[in-house]
């Protein structure tokens, strides 16, 4: 500090902001970077996956037919698992936002807990849990374990729009004689459609990239894409796995975008 | 709601034409999750004491000896000191390395550039793992940019292959991880009243000195939250240390992962996850008690 003292303050507070803003665009190169590696060497023309790609083709993009099967296996566990998460989690915040019980408390935590915990250990718990009643190896486990694991977001975003919801308008409902289900239907569905599908999207695109749950259910027949990826990698180096790769970028991207407008800006 | 004097809206409400709507509509979720969440997890400890059978099952024993196991096997206890270690070390980097960016994205004045550094920094939050993971494994391998422009710095003698390693694993979980640093560190700074920190700069400190004594203790809540989230987190990674690194860079929980999809003992990786969970749990409570502090001084 006694350095500091001998210096103007304008000329310090410059050195500093700009020593700051440098820091700043390191730390950001450092994030932006392997996601643009990946996307550029999905248009790589040579055989390995190195950085500077060797020339730019399409070539990789015809070798996505060996990923279809994986792609509609994710698709098909993501759909139904975002769509139990969301009525699971949406009932959960509804009965919790108009009521009070006496297990209120346990049934939030049980509705937030689970995205806390380490997969690995959903998985385990799963797995355990279907050996016992005796079904194992079937896509549905993979469902159901997919949709208890994302159920705390639409749970979160649905209890929030609630919350923010003026109470009046329901009350206007109800007193000119609605019944309670017509309430929901007309007036309160929709006002928090918005986070209803924020968080079916949420549940869909974490269903869509989550690996350990999958692999350990899948009773090792069922390949979603991260599996595929997962088992390529351990095999072959190839570019394909960029071109997948971009793919569940862009998905994974677009679908956030959507799901943050739609719940009004997450995190501002 | 129950703490105020009911509206009219709300007593129509509670007096339903049909009054066990209340229960009707709730008894879908608590049963969904009570069923396939509450079940399963008790169903865990009960087969933690379970005895396991060759391949892949297990019966009833009610024994401790899986705990005995664990705790008594010096391979498992150095996992388990081991991914606390990474946890750490992940934690204290992601710490150094995003409250800087945090409070620098706070400072500025445009919002459309806080809401674009925002966006790359929550670009990849939920991507999975592997593909992240893969990347890095492509940027690090031996060919590649990071070891070509490393040597050509010197930094390295000659472009070798980062990966893998416990480097390439530190620096995977860093970018994984960093995320719910920044954002949970930018939301407390953002919360901070500037005109504290005017205040103390008219009274004259010195920039540092306004740090250290008013931006630094009124974002502690946000530290140690943003910690908690960062060391819980990783300590759950299973597919990084597979990726990046080689068998000494397994945590636990790839231990875990191991005993139940590849040796098929279900009874023993129910055994770990229980440590790691009981872990979890007291890293939560000493947070929980930690924050609970911080409000308590505030008030």
């Amino acid at each position: 500090m006694s350095i500091a003292d001998g210096v103007d303050p304008n000329v310090r507070d410059r050195l500093t902001a700009g020593i700051m803003r440098v820091f700043a665009w390191v730390v950001l190169l450092f994030v932006l970077m392997p996601l643009v590696v990946i996307c550029a060497m999905a248009f790589t023309s040579g055989e390995f996956l190195v950085f500077p790609p060797e020339g730019v083709s399409l070539r990789w993009f015809g070798e996505l037919t060996s990923w279809l099967d994986a792609i509609r296996n994710s698709v098909v566990v993501a759909i139904p698992a975002a769509l139990i998460a969301t009525t699971v989690g949406g009932t959960a915040a509804y009965s919790l936002d108009r009521h009070d019980y006496r297990f209120g408390r346990a049934l939030a935590a049980a509705a937030t807990v689970p995205i806390m915990l380490p997969p690995v250990i959903v998985g385990v718990m799963f797995m355990t849990f279907f050996i016992t009643i005796g079904i194992s190896g079937n896509i549905w486990n993979l469902i159901l374990a997919h949709s208890i694991f994302l159920t705390p977001f639409p749970f979160i975003l649905i209890s929030q729009g609630l919350a923010d919801l003026d109470q009046s308008y329901e009350e206007a409902a109800r007193n000119l004689g609605a019944s309670q289900l017509r309430t929901v239907r007309t007036i309160i569905f929709p006002l928090v459609r918005a986070n209803v599908i924020a968080g079916f999207l949420f549940a869909f695109i974490l269903s869509l990239n989550e690996y350990i749950i999958a692999w350990l259910l899948s009773g090792f027949s069922i390949q979603t894409v991260p599996i595929q990826i997962f088992t390529s990698l351990r095999y072959s180096y190839s570019p394909v796995i960029a071109v997948i790769s971009l793919l569940f970028i862009i998905v994974t991207f677009v679908g956030l975008t959507i799901a943050d407008y739609l719940a009004g800006g997450l995190w501002e | 709601m129950s703490t105020e004097e009911p509206t009219l809206g709300e007593s129509i409400i509670e007096n339903d034409i049909w009054p066990r709507t209340k229960y009707l509509i709730v008894s879908y979720p608590a049963a969904v999750l009570a069923l396939f969440f509450v079940l399963p997890l008790l169903l865990l400890v009960v087969v933690s004491t379970f005895e396991n059978i060759e391949g892949g099952f297990f019966q009833p024993a009610f024994t401790f000896e899986n705990y005995v196991r664990f705790f008594g096997s010096d391979l498992f206890q150095g996992r388990m000191i081991y991914t606390l270690q990474v946890a750490g070390l992940t934690t204290a980097s992601c710490l150094v390395i995003g409250y800087p960016l945090a409070y620098y994205i706070a400072s500025l004045d445009s919002e459309l550039w806080r809401r674009v550094y925002l966006s790359i920094i929550i670009s990849s939050l939920f991507l999975t793992f592997i593909i992240r993971a893969f990347a890095w494994q492509v940027l690090l391998s031996s060919d590649s940019i990071v070891p070509t422009v490393a040597s050509s710095l010197g930094i390295l003698q000659e472009p070798v292959a980062l990966v893998p390693s416990y480097m390439a694993l530190i620096v995977g979980m860093v970018y994984v991880f960093l995320p719910f640093m920044v954002l949970t560190l930018y939301t407390s700074i953002r919360e901070v009243d500037d005109s504290l920190q005017e205040a103390s700069r008219s009274l004259g400190a010195m920039p540092l000195t306004t740090f250290r004594n008013v931006t630094l203790p009124l974002t502690k809540g946000g530290i140690v939250s943003g910690s908690m989230l960062v060391f819980v987190l990783s300590l759950g990674v299973y597919v990084l240390p597979r990726i990046l690194g080689n068998p000494p860079q397994w945590t636990l929980a790839v231990l875990i992962g191991n005993q139940v999809g590849v040796e098929g003992n279900i009874p023993y990786g129910a055994t770990i996850s229980i440590v790691l969970l009981l872990v979890v749990g007291a890293i939560l409570a000493v947070g929980w008690y930690l924050l609970g502090g911080e409000r308590r001084v505030s008030i």
